[in-house]
C-alpha cells in the first residue's frame, strides 16, 4: 500500500522490526507493558474529564466586570 | 454633506478625536484601558493616518439606541463617527484627490492595501468604543494564529475597503455587559461560519434574560440597564442563534490550551470566563466574574508540556499566549499564561496589585452536528501514544517522541490542505485517497508529529455517536508510526477504548 516516495521522518530505517515487535507484545512483559499503559491512560484522560466538570451552582454565578 | 476629515495618527490626535465625537472628556479618554490599549496596538500595526467619517448609522448601535437611548429624557445622538485607519501618510488634500481625480497619486486600491480597520465612535459618556473591526498582530511566521478572522467590507464614500478581522466592542454597561459583549463578537464568527442571523448586543442580552437567574440576590433580575448574565443566561442566548452551548471547565493550563487550540482550528471562537483577583501582597480580593472571546493564540513555547502519567505530548500545550476580544481593554488583547505559586492569565487589567485572571470554563458555541467531544478524541489519543511509546522505545530507540495535534476541522479544510500542502510530502496513493474519500462534514483531526513532521492523521467523525467507533480515514504520511500500529494490531490486549479499537481495526485490514 505505501508508496516509496516518503523520506522516513528522522531518516531511520526502521521497517526490519516486526518481527521483534510482535514477539515482544506476545510476551509477558510485552503484555504487562500495555496493560499498564491502558489503565494508566484512562486513568489520565478520566481524571482530566472530571476536573472539568462544573458544579451546578457555578452556573448562576453573575459575570459582571 | 459629510465633513470628512485626514489626521495624521498618533495618540494625542486620537485622544482628542475620541473626547470631540463622544460625551467623554479628554480626561477621561486618557484613563480608559482602550487608550493605553490602542496606543500599544497601533505603533505595532504602524498607523499612520487617520480618515475621520461622521454622521456614521451603524446597525448595531442604532438598535441599542432605538431599545433604550431613545427613551431617555438626556437626547443621545443616533448617528456615530466612524474612523478608518491606514499605514500609509497622505493629508486631506490627498485624499480629496483620491475621490476627484483619475490619476490621484494615491489610488482607491493603494488605500485598501494600507487599510487597518475601522473604530466606531459611539457619542456615549465613558463607554464609547463601538464596533471595531482592526487588523491583527503580525503571524511571526506561524507562532500567532488567529483562527477565527472573517472579511469585513466598509465603503467609504465609494471606495471599497477590506479587512480580515473579528468586530469588537466595549460594553455600555447599559444594554450589554461583558458577558454580552463577548457573546456579541462570538456571534461575529459563527455567524459567517454556521449562517445563523447576528443579533445585535440589545437582542443578545433581551433573549439571555428571558430567563430569570436562580441566584436572585447576587444577580440583578433586571434585563435593562443590564449588569451582566450568568452562564445559564449565557446558553440561552446561544441556543437562541440555533447554536448548541457547550461548557468545558478549565481548572489548569493545559485544560485551557488544549480545548481552545482544538475548536479554534475549527474557525470557532469561545468564550473564556474568568475570575479577576487583585492580589496584593498576602492579601486577595475578588474583583467578579468576566466574560472574554478568545480569537487566537501562540505557539511560543518551543516544546510541548509532558502531560499525565505517560508524558503524553499534546501541540496545544506549546501555547504561551492566547489572545481574545476583552471589551474593557481591546480587540486581540493577549493573555499570558503565568504559572507562579498559582497558575493564572496576565492581562492588561490594572488595580492596586497585580490581577490575575483566572480561568473559570470556556462556553463553546457549537453547530449541532457537532456531537462529539473533545475529551472523547482526546482520550483516546492519550491511549493510542501510551501503547506506542514503550513499543517506540524498542524498536525505533533513536526516534523521537510523537508529538499530538488533536483538532477540530471540516471536510472542506482537511481535503484543502492535502492538497496545498501536504501534495508531494506523502505517497501518490494517500493524497488520491484522502481527497476522494467520503468524509463527514466535521472530524476530529488527530496528527501524529515525528520531529514537526506528519507521521500519521487519523480522522474521526465528529457528527457520530460516542459509543461507536468513529475512526474514517487514516492518512499513513509516514511510515514509522503505520508499521508499529500494524505489528501491534494483530496481538494488542482488549483496551475498552472503541475508539483506539478503531485504529487497530483499520490496521488489521489496511
Amino acid at each position: 500500500m505505501q508508496a516509496t516516495l516518503y523520506k522516513s521522518a528522522n531518516n531511520a530505517t526502521p521497517f526490519a522490526f516486526s518481527h521483534d515487535l510482535i514477539e515482544w507484545v506476545r510476551s509477558a512483559a510485552g503484555q504487562s507493558a500495555m496493560n499498564s499503559a491502558i489503565e494508566k491512560s484512562t486513568l489520565a484522560a478520566n481524571t482530566l474529564s472530571e476536573s472539568r466538570k462544573i458544579q451546578p451552582e457555578q452556573l448562576h454565578v453573575p459575570i459582571t466586570l | 454633506m459629510s465633513e470628512y476629515s485626514v489626521i495624521p495618527y498618533n495618540i494625542q490626535n486620537l485622544v482628542e478625536c475620541l473626547s470631540q465625537k463622544s460625551l467623554a472628556t479628554n480626561e477621561q479618554v486618557k484613563g480608559k484601558l482602550h487608550t493605553r490599549y490602542f496606543e500599544d496596538y497601533f505603533l505595532a500595526l504602524n498607523a499612520k493616518t487617520v480618515v475621520i467619517e461622521p454622521n456614521y448609522v451603524d446597525h448595531d448601535f442604532l438598535e441599542d439606541y432605538a431599545a433604550y437611548y431613545v427613551s431617555c429624557f438626556e437626547k443621545y445622538c443616533r448617528y456615530t463617527t466612524r474612523l478608518h485607519f491606514f499605514d500609509i501618510d497622505f493629508t486631506d488634500a490627498d485624499f480629496t484627490q483620491i475621490l476627484i481625480s483619475p490619476s490621484a497619486a494615491i489610488q482607491p486600491s493603494d488605500l485598501n492595501n494600507a487599510y487597518l480597520g475601522f473604530v466606531i465612535v459611539k457619542c456615549l459618556p465613558i463607554t464609547i468604543i463601538g464596533r471595531t473591526c482592526l487588523k491583527t498582530y503580525p503571524d511571526d511566521n506561524g507562532r500567532r494564529s488567529f483562527p477565527i478572522l472573517r472579511e469585513y467590507s466598509t465603503n467609504l464614500f465609494g471606495i471599497e475597503l477590506k479587512v480580515q478581522s473579528l468586530a469588537f466592542q466595549e460594553q455600555d454597561t447599559v444594554v450589554a455587559a461583558c458577558a454580552t459583549s463577548a457573546l456579541w463578537s462570538c456571534f461575529q464568527g459563527t455567524g459567517k461560519l454556521f449562517q445563523h442571523s447576528i443579533p445585535s448586543p440589545v437582542e443578545i442580552t433581551k433573549v439571555a434574560t428571558d430567563h430569570v437567574p436562580e441566584n436572585l440576590p447576587g444577580n440583578s433580575a433586571r434585563a435593562l440597564p443590564n449588569s451582566g448574565l450568568t452562564a445559564t443566561q449565557m446558553a440561552l442566548a446561544v441556543r437562541d442563534v440555533g447554536l448548541e452551548p457547550y461548557i468545558i471547565g478549565t481548572p489548569d493550563q493545559y485544560s485551557l490550551n488544549s480545548a481552545l487550540y482544538a475548536y479554534l482550528r475549527c474557525h470557532i471562537p469561545l468564550i473564556l470566563t474568568i475570575h479577576l483577583v487583585n492580589v496584593n501582597g498576602g492579601n486577595e480580593q475578588l474583583m467578579g466574574g468576566h466574560g472574554v472571546a478568545i480569537t487566537g493564540f501562540s505557539l511560543g513555547n518551543n516544546t510541548p508540556v509532558p502531560f499525565g502519567p505517560s508524558g503524553f505530548l499534546l501541540r496545544a500545550s506549546r501555547i504561551d499566549k492566547i489572545y481574545a476580544h476583552d471589551d474593557q481593554v481591546g480587540p486581540f488583547a493577549k493573555m499570558e499564561h503565568i504559572v507562579a505559586t498559582r497558575y493564572y492569565l496576565k492581562t492588561s487589567w490594572q488595580a492596586s496589585g497585580i490581577v490575575e485572571a483566572r480561568p473559570w470554563f470556556l462556553l463553546l458555541p457549537l453547530y449541532h452536528k457537532i456531537r462529539i467531544p473533545f475529551d472523547l478524541i482526546h482520550g483516546a489519543a492519550i491511549m493510542l501514544d501510551a501503547i506506542i511509546e514503550p513499543a517506540r522505545a524498542i524498536v525505533m530507540p533513536t526516534m523521537s517522541r510523537v508529538e499530538w495535534d488533536i483538532h477540530l476541522t471540516t471536510v472542506n479544510d482537511f481535503k484543502s490542505d492535502i492538497l496545498k500542502n501536504m501534495k508531494g510530502m506523502i505517497p501518490e496513493s494517500e493524497v488520491a485517497s484522502a481527497l476522494t474519500v467520503d468524509l463527514p462534514r466535521f472530524m476530529w483531526r488527530v496528527t501524529a508529529l515525528i520531529d514537526n513532521s506528519p507521521n500519521l492523521d487519523l480522522l474521526f467523525d465528529a457528527t457520530g455517536i460516542a459509543q461507536h467507533k468513529l475512526l474514517v480515514h487514516v492518512v499513513e504520511s509516514g511510515q514509522e508510526l503505520s508499521s508499529i500500529l500494524r505489528a501491534l494490531s494483530k496481538n494488542i490486549v482488549n483496551t475498552k477504548n472503541a475508539q483506539v479499537e478503531a485504529v487497530f481495526d483499520w490496521f488489521k485490514q489496511n
